[in-house]
């Protein structure tokens, strides 16, 4: 498949598989034979019905769990990225509750010894960005659950990674806090250049950001399509009822749903 | 209406909401609270007052309360308390620092070597699970009748708790942080001391609480037992000349004394983990 393949892949997987019992008879088997190439600088979703397996693969190619099989490189070498040059964005946003949101959002500077003034600049421009005004000083605890999440993401990119794993980090918004945070998204991929891998249950929210979407199968959690999305940028509001847009999100739906039917 | 803007405001402020399940209480209802509480202390006291003076009881048994507080008084002017009550004060606290220091220390050593942890477990259970303070009278054959003795009696009662509670604390091992630190790249320094540790801090500090309470509760038993000066050798003087109101006026001193210590750990507890009953 050649959207599979891009010329010049910066995180790749291939024949990838995960079983959490340790054992390797197909039915433990929660991820088999995932290939997948990213590009640099490209956005990818990847949507699939839950207990799919898409934060498995996520956290496997984020270097947080052991694989059973198969291989993972980044930048032409097997391995993950280094924490140095990636952000995470988990699904909860596990933010520390006795650190006050700026020093949560540090925290990244603080363990990595970087430039702590340059990373306070940024935290606060981050802040500024994800309409997170006036709460530096407030605790993870005084904030509402999209809150968080926000801080979360501004966590995740005050280092400036080079790749980014986002686990459905606006599952918990409502409609229209998580249109405002797709723009924001965009913008932060545009402006950043950064490589993507974003896990989310939303066909809408994938077609917007994505450069292309995975569409995964259940037990074994497995790729069953992958579409690419072929819209101009910058996308905006207006997008959403394109006619091109709502072609691909309708060919999504269909994957999506063939995908569901298969397990 | 007054209901309505005190449940707002815990709300917008998650410090001082009330604890999930526990019903908000107006501040009117509180002091009414407060207001029934003091009577019936004034009921109590009147009761024994009267039940004294009646005759039906011995006075020497039973002393009215007018007569412990003039004792109490007649102490407290005079003086005579100071001495002993520092005396058994500075074995607790001191005793309470030293076991504060090892259990913390030991604590979170054993955390840290879980190989250990798991070899020593066993015993710390057994040990916790013993009164430590039955062995007050072996300490005083041991160590003597100073206040190196008291010391080491508290520390003994003392460390447990806080040994139990700091590996407790420690052990808990939450994945979404685990994962944080990885993706992080975090030394297993780094994991300790920005992760770890002050996610402990509650267990920590109960610990440290409770011990709190044992240090005074360890003084004055070793001073039951044997050991010279304080408090409690003060008070078993008295019981010895059958000075019952004596006895009841060092008990009110202890008592004011356990709920200072108990409001002091109160408030350095809040303030360290502050975080901890609002977490998600
Ligand atoms: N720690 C674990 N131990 C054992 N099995 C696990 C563990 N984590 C996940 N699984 C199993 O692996 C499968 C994939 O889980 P995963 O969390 O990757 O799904 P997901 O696609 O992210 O689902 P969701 O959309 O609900 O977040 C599920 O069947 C789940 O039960
Ligand atoms: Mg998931």
């Amino acid at each position: 498949m050649k959207t599979n393949r891009p010329t010049d892949p910066i995180l790749t997987v291939e024949n990838l598989s995960k079983s959490y019992s340790g054992s390797t008879d197909p039915g433990a088997l929660v991820l088999s034979s995932v290939n997948l190439s990213i590009a640099k600088s490209e956005f990818v979703s990847i949507i699939g019905p839950s207990g799919c397996g898409k934060t498995t693969l996520m956290k496997i190619c984020a270097g947080l769990l052991s694989k059973s099989g198969g291989t993972v490189s980044f930048a032409g070498k097997a391995g993950t990225p280094p924490p140095s040059k990636m952000g995470v964005v988990f699904q909860s946003a596990a933010l520390l509750p006795w650190r006050t949101v700026l020093a949560n959002i540090m925290l990244p500077a603080t363990i990595q010894h970087a430039d702590m003034d340059k990373a306070r600049q940024r935290a606060r421009e981050l802040l500024d960005m994800l309409n997170l005004k006036n709460i530096e000083s407030k605790y993870p605890w005084e904030l509402s659950g999209g809150m968080q999440q926000r801080v979360s993401i501004a966590r995740s990119l005050v280092l400036e990674p080079e790749v980014l794993f986002m686990d459905e980090p606006f599952g918990a918004l409502d409609a229209m806090t998580r249109e405002k945070l797709n723009l924001d998204l965009q913008d932060i991929h545009t402006r950043t250049g950064a490589t993507i891998m974003f896990v989310t249950h939303n066909i809408s929210e994938a077609v917007f950001l994505s450069d292309r979407i995975v569409a995964m199968a259940a037990r074994p959690g497995r790729i069953a399509d992958i579409i690419d999305v072929d819209l101009g940028r910058p996308r905006t509001q207006d997008s959403y009822v394109d006619e091109d847009f709502r072609e691909i999100e309708t060919r999504v739906r269909n994957s999506f749903d063939r995908a569901a039917a298969l397990a | 209406m007054t209901n309505d803007m005190i449940s707002a405001v815990t709300t917008e402020n998650p410090v001082s909401s009330a604890e999930p399940g526990e019903p908000r209480i107006s501040s009117r209802t509180r002091l009414v609270n407060a207001g029934l509480s003091v009577l019936l202390l004034v009921v109590v006291l009147g009761v024994l007052e009267a039940v004294s003076r009646s005759g039906l009881v011995s006075i020497l048994l039973v002393p009215p309360p007018s007569a412990i507080f003039s004792t109490l008084w007649g102490g407290l002017t005079s003086g005579i308390y100071w001495l002993p009550l520092f005396d058994s004060l500075w074995a607790g606290f001191s005793g309470f620092l030293i076991a504060a220091l090892l259990g913390f220390t030991i604590g979170g050593l054993l955390a840290s070597l879980p190989r250990l942890e798991r070899i020593l477990f066993p015993y710390v259970v057994a040990f916790q699970s013993t009164p430590m303070i039955a062995i007050a009278p072996l300490i005083i054959i041991w160590v003597g009748f100073g206040i190196q003795s008291k010391i080491v009696v508290v520390t003994v009662v003392c460390f447990f708790p806080i040994l139990v509670n700091t590996l407790q604390g420690l052990r808990l091992r939450d994945r979404d942080r685990q994962e944080l630190a990885i993706a992080l790249g975090a030394t297993r320094w780094q994991v300790f001391r920005y992760i770890r540790l002050p996610g402990s801090m509650p267990y920590v500090f109960a610990g440290l609480h409770v011990s709190a309470i044992f240090a005074l509760i360890g003084a004055i038993v070793a001073e039951f037992v044997g050991a010279r000066g304080g408090i409690g050798t003060m008070m078993n003087e008295q019981r010895a000349l059958f000075n019952v109101p004596g006895v009841f006026a060092i008990l009110i001193i202890l008592m004011v004394v356990g709920l200072t210590v108990n409001l002091l750990m109160k408030a350095l507890e809040r303030r360290v983990t502050f975080w901890s009953r609002e977490k998600n």
